[in-house]
């Protein structure tokens, strides 16, 4: 009992840090640009693939996350110079829709050039191998993925709360004319924050791919997840964004493990295998209709600081 | 965003002047008469494919009312198919297949659904209203996914919904064949084909009333608080409408008139999944609803026959394997260039007609020869031999087109 809670906790800490790589991007889009990005969840999707691919060819994991990144970056750079740029001044149902569009376009891509079979990414012993820990196992990879994950929500704080391009994008989500006002190219921080956050979501799709099967569509499940997570942390806040992710990835995994133990002890056995998966998987929805409902601008709305 | 205001939206003559009075009662003609047709020509999938339009057609009417008259953007309207889809499940499941007794589950369900996730909802705006509808019908994907009983992921086949009155002797269940015997009335019948027609007349006249009720509910009293509330809520609120209730009792009526497009579905294909309520589909339904042009009520019918049009069209002759990589950048282009939608493309008198009619005729020719330049059958092939991935070379080269495109634009703008 003991190793499951040790490990469920893990989990859910690495699936919060995983979720922060696709929010962080999403967050910063979302309230700076005041752009709803559906394909953002693609960039993700497509950052797993190269890096599937790449891994495949050279049996190297070092180059696939060094190639899979820099790919993202390009494609988000390109998607927003070639289309996304002229969404800016339209409302949010247009920005829904044509980034819709480009779910489907990009779903379809990838079954055209990977197939339409699941992709292979299977890490080698030398860097997956259960890992004693505080007198536990754990997957050593997991722990990477933390480590990393954490380390580039360090960065990310550290480049937002030190350096000039993060005082731009910190006055760009809280007033955004102003900052324009003032002479600052916003056009060319607008490419370079919608790359920024195509580049951590392709590095996301890099890490989650040997731990989840890479097939076409997977990013819309993590990017209804991640909006979820921006919308509890409040728009625009990368702060809000973390403390939210962990949130949302300990109840998810935490629920998924231990929700039909929980409803088993006070209600029926019968009700309990149904009802339990159900309530595991809503509970993050309900949280943050909660949390909506409550503090409609999310805990940590970035125009408060 | 088309017809922000009271007055700019588009109303209807009832003459043989207006060109989209005529448009209309030759539409409704023309479907009325499309089962027989279709049951003479043997083209029983059209019967099939066209009920699935009129289906969608009462979503994207429901969608219409709270999104283009109300300005609720409802991302989740998948929701109130599913519930009046699972209303139709959860009584077959125990053998119950009283239609009216489905039905009426299937309206309070939806209804009730809607005004909770409408209580809630409507407290926030803007993207937030549109992420909570959508964190809400997730909620319902997965509690669908979860219900084991009733088929769980994979979904489970249903019993007709019998609306017999066997009393004074109707008897009547909405897979009924009306042109071709079958086996359940007729014993003598040999074979036992669906030809469709009775839940494509079911579906046809609901899409009537639906369309009946909407313009009257948006022409009364009510619907003008509702269209006031969209254009300016401060000031509804201010001149002591409690726009609240107002908005919140428009999004219930469009959910349980979306819980009927559910039942209807249901039955169509006599199986129902929680995969309805995927929320791809809720962005199909708003499509439908900008494509046909948002707070017109008959653009929504447009946006859903052309919508399933264009997809049909798409997988048959530019195939299963590329259909949605050209789907996709098309809806692109309807966003960024056509979004007052179809239905106000047409004109309001006569003397504009010849000139909608050449311009439509081009976009038509435009868009048949491009799926033809894309399909198997393309001219393309016969010069060079196969190409085994031409649409996948086209769509680069139109992108690369398009990057060319803009750096010229841009340039030009920083030159001048």
């Amino acid at each position: 009992m003991g190793q499951l809670i040790f490990e469920t906790a893990l989990n859910g800490l690495q699936f919060g840090v995983f979720l922060f790589l696709i929010a962080a991007g999403l967050t910063l889009v979302f309230g700076i640009m005041n752009m709803v990005n559906l394909a953002h969840g693609s960039m993700f999707m497509m950052g797993a693939y190269v890096g599937a691919y790449v891994f495949r060819q050279t049996d190297s994991f070092a180059l696939a996350i060094a190639l899979a990144i820099p790919f993202s970056l390009v494609l988000g750079i390109a998607l927003e110079y070639l289309a996304l740029r002229t969404l800016y001044a339209r409302d949010h149902l247009d920005q829904m829709l044509s980034t819709f569009g480009f779910i489907l376009f990009f779903n379809q891509l990838v079954l055209r050039v990977f197939g339409t079979t699941s992709q292979e990414f299977s890490l080698p012993k030398s860097i997956n191998f259960p890992l004693p820990l505080f007198g536990f196992s754990y997957p050593s990879y997991r722990l990477i993925v933390i480590v990393a994950g954490l380390l580039v929500a360090l960065g990310l704080y550290f480049v937002i709360a030190k350096t000039r391009v993060g005082m731009l994008i910190r006055a760009g989500a809280s007033n955004r004319p102003l900052v324009g006002a003032l002479g600052v190219n916003i056009r060319m921080l607008f490419t370079v924050i919608f790359g920024i956050g195509a580049a951590l979501a392709g590095l996301a799709g890099v890490m989650i791919g040997p731990i989840e099967s890479i097939e076409s569509g997977m990013g819309e499940s993590k990017l209804i997840l991640a909006f979820v997570v921006i919308v509890i942390g409040g728009v625009g806040s990368i702060r809000g964004a973390f403390i939210a992710s962990i949130i949302v990835g300990l109840v998810e995994v935490i629920g998924r493990v231990f929700m039909t133990d929980m409803l088993r002890t006070f209600l029926s056995e019968e009700f309990a295998q149904t009802a339990g998966p159900a309530l595991a998987s809503m509970s993050i929805y309900i949280l943050m209709a909660a949390v909506l409902y409550f503090r409609p601008q999310g805990i940590f709305p970035a125009r408060s600081g | 965003m088309a017809a922000g205001n009271i007055t700019r939206t588009a109303e209807l003559r009832v003459s043989l002047d207006d060109p989209r009075f005529m448009l209309i009662v030759v539409g409704a003609v023309v479907l009325a008469l499309l089962p027989y047709f279709g049951h003479i020509w043997g083209e029983t999938y059209l019967i099939s494919l066209v009920a699935k339009m009129l289906i969608f057609a009462i979503a994207a009417v429901s969608l219409d009312l709270i999104l283009g008259y109300g300005g609720m953007v409802s991302f989740g309207h998948v929701a109130y198919i599913g519930v009046g889809s699972y209303a139709v499940a959860v009584f077959s499941k125990y053998g119950i297949d009283n239609g009216y007794l489905q039905l009426v589950t299937a309206i309070a369900g939806s209804a009730l659904v809607a005004l909770f996730i409408g209580a809630i909802s409507l407290r926030t705006s803007g993207v937030y209203f549109i992420m909570i509808t959508l964190a809400f019908t997730q909620m319902l994907f997965y509690l669908g996914i979860s219900l084991e009983p009733f088929g769980g992921d994979d979904g489970m086949n249903l019993l007709r919904s019998d609306f017999s009155i066997s009393p004074v002797g109707i008897d009547f269940t909405l897979n009924d064949n009306v042109f071709v015997c079958e086996q359940r009335v007729d014993k003598s019948c040999k074979v036992d084909d669906r030809d469709g027609v009775a839940i494509y007349y079911a579906a046809y006249l609901t899409l009537i009333g639906a369309i009946w009720f909407s313009r009257r509910m948006v022409s009364s009293r009510f619907g003008m608080v509702i269209r006031g509330a969209k254009a300016n809520p401060e000031r509804m609120q201010a001149i002591g409408f409690p726009s609240f209730r107002y908005r919140l009792t428009a999004f219930a009526l469009a959910g349980a008139m979306c819980g009927v497009a559910g039942f209807l579905y249901a039955n169509h294909q006599q199986y129902v999944s929680p995969a309805y309520m995927n929320w791809l589909h809720s962005g199909e339904i708003i499509i439908m609803v900008i494509l046909g042009g948002t707070g017109t009520i008959y653009g929504a019918v447009i946006g859903s026959v052309g919508l399933l049009t264009l997809e049909e069209l798409l997988q048959g002759y530019v195939g299963r394997d590329y259909w949605q990589m050209v789907l996709g950048p098309l809806l692109v282009l309807l966003v960024l260039f056509a979004n007052r939608g179809v239905y106000s493309l047409i004109p309001h008198q006569m003397r504009g007609v010849p000139k909608f009619v050449v311009r439509f005729g081009i976009f038509v020719a435009g868009f048949s020869a491009f799926v033809w330049l894309m399909s198997e059958s393309s001219p393309i092939l016969s010069v060079t031999g196969a190409i085994p991935d031409l649409p996948l070379y086209v769509i680069f080269a139109s992108i690369l087109v398009a990057l060319v495109l803009r750096f010229v634009q841009e340039k030009a703008s920083r030159d001048g």
